[in-house]
């Protein structure tokens, strides 16, 4: 099998909202993209956690940027999906297409 | 800003310095619209979150480290007991025979309860020592995750003997089986013990 980490939903939501926002993906942008796109409203308590542990898994990178005066003088974390994040990710997705496959689920059309 | 620093401090200590920080000034940015309010309660979601993280990720080892913390806090309290009892044994001993010797001098100052009083203090203050060095000890297996095992140290011995308890206290109807809070405040020296670890490890 690949060595390639399996993802919780959760996970795949965050990693994909980061890809979405390119470079300007840190913790506020990232809740604020996952509201916008899903309608969900994730606690920053879940999204930190999930950041660290993806970050801890090799999946995502991050870096510092400036301190800005409204953040108390503290700086942005900004994340990038790593190579194996993608790899990952496009994985997930590709077996969530396969089960779709010739599938009609009632009421939803385009499925 | 006071605030800030102490929920930097809070958050730093589960998980690194630098990920508390921006996580501080990620909810400092969205508290300027949600108040003061949502900000505590978001450090202590978050706080309780990545706790949490660091005993769910894996939880087996964690509580297989917290019964070995458990075993040598057991080992070292049996340890320091005996040593008392020896030291106790020999200076009562000497106290005897000084007491034999001098006449009712001696017998005055026994009956103040000075000794027991010494007695229980160096006793306390053994086992404060004693969990103290358990916190260490956990907390140099669990680098970065030292709050958690000290976590799954307190709920490897708080969960059944609150089961335990509550069983006894229902079946005999008497409520003074319950396990007093009161007694958590014995396992503080270990998360002393474990966040003095951490802080060294730190700088």
């Amino acid at each position: 099998m690949s060595a390639t980490p399996t993802l919780g939903e959760f996970e795949q939501v965050v990693l994909l909202a980061i890809l979405r926002l390119d470079d300007r993906a840190y913790g506020v942008t990232i809740r604020e993209e996952i509201h916008a796109r899903t309608d969900r409203d994730p606690a920053p308590g879940a999204l930190y956690t999930t950041l660290d542990r993806l970050e801890d898994k090799g999946l995502i990178t991050s870096r510092l940027g400036d301190p800005t005066p409204q953040r108390g003088g503290r700086a942005k974390r900004y994340f990038q999906v790593s190579a194996i994040g993608v790899e990952a990710v496009a994985r997930a997705q590709r077996s969530y297409r396969r089960l779709l496959e010739g599938l009609k689920l009632p009421g939803v059309a385009n499925a | 800003m006071h605030k800030d620093r102490i929920a930097e401090w809070l958050l730093s200590q589960v998980t690194t310095r630098e990920r508390a920080v921006s996580t501080v000034g990620d909810l400092t940015e969205s508290a300027a619209t949600h108040g003061a309010g949502w900000f505590w309660s978001n450090v202590a979601r978050t706080l309780a979150s990545l706790l949490w993280r660091g005993f769910g990720d894996a939880p087996g080892p964690m509580m297989g480290l917290a019964l070995r913390a458990w075993l040598l806090s057991l080992a070292l309290l049996l340890a320091a007991l005996l040593c008392l009892v020896v030291l106790g044994a020999f200076f009562g001993l000497v106290y005897a025979t000084l007491a034999s010797a001098s006449g009712s001098g001696l017998g005055a100052f026994a009956g103040g309860g000075v000794l027991v009083w010494v007695a229980k203090a160096v006793g306390l203050a053994v086992a404060v020592l004693c969990q103290f060095q358990v916190g260490r000890w956990l907390a140099r297996r669990a680098p970065g995750r030292e709050f958690s095992a000290w976590l799954a140290l307190i709920m490897l011995q708080w969960i059944p003997a609150a089961v335990i308890g509550m069983g006894v206290a229902l079946s005999t109807r008497n409520s003074g089986w319950l396990p007093s809070p009161l007694y958590l405040l014995f396992d503080l020296p270990c998360l002393a013990g474990a966040l003095w670890v951490r802080r060294r490890a730190a700088r």
